[in-house]
């Protein structure tokens, strides 16, 4: 990061570089943070359905649950997404009226 | 008080509480402290600009999360099989938009209790 940021020139490609480099780390810090966050409702949830009682080690029972459960959670999340991006377009483009 | 389309917006549950996560936000400051002053007035403005966009993207992820994770948690109640049986499945694609619908309707009801008042 040092070689990157820290230079004393600052001709016009160099910084143009800079500037892109800067936008794909925040992006990239995005996708990362919003990965995590569903990999912790995964884990949270699918622990919560599969593992009820919790024993000396993982099951394959178990394991199995969690494989499945994973899917289904990943299928829930992009129907929810689908559903809320639509609902937030049709608020916003017009049709809110109807709902007064 | 008439309910405007921006106050819908602007109400619907998750959107002001959000805050991002740690690493994102203390990116801001890391910035500004040493490499911002290197850009031009117009690039510092582009990344200003796509921050904004960027964290809005955050937030309707972040709200999505809590969507999913409220929904699982109301819809998903039988053990976990192949696929969701059709009762969850119908659950699931109806329960984001009654949860904003309630969200709304609570809205409204505190407007006019309001409205009563004065």
């Amino acid at each position: 990061m040092a070689s990157l940021f820290g230079g004393s020139t600052s001709s016009s490609p160099d910084m143009q570089q800079r500037k892109e480099q800067m936008k794909m780390q925040i992006q990239q810090e995005l996708a990362v943070a919003n990965a995590q966050q569903l990999i912790n409702k995964i884990n949270e949830n699918c622990f919560e359905k599969c593992i009820t009682r919790p024993s000396t080690s993982l099951s394959s029972s178990e394991e199995q649950c969690l494989g499945r459960c994973m899917t289904l959670y990943m299928a829930a999340f992009d129907q929810v997404s689908k559903s809320y991006v639509a609902r937030v377009s049709k608020e916003r483009f017009g049709q809110a009226d109807q709902l007064q | 008080m008439k309910i405007t389309r921006h106050a819908v917006i602007s109400r619907l549950p998750f959107c002001s509480s959000y805050t991002l996560p740690p690493r994102y936000s203390t990116y801001i400051p890391k910035m500004s402290a040493s490499q911002v002053p290197q850009f031009d007035a117009a690039t510092k403005k582009e990344l200003e600009e796509f921050l904004e966009q960027e964290q809005s993207k955050a937030k309707l992820q972040a709200t999505v999360h809590e969507l999913t994770n409220t929904c699982w948690k109301t819809c998903i109640t039988g053990s976990i099989g192949a696929k969701f049986s059709r009762s969850e499945a119908s659950c699931l694609e109806n329960c984001v938009d009654r949860f904003l619908d309630s969200s709304l309707f609570i809205v409204r009801q505190i407007e006019a209790q309001k409205n009563q008042l004065h």
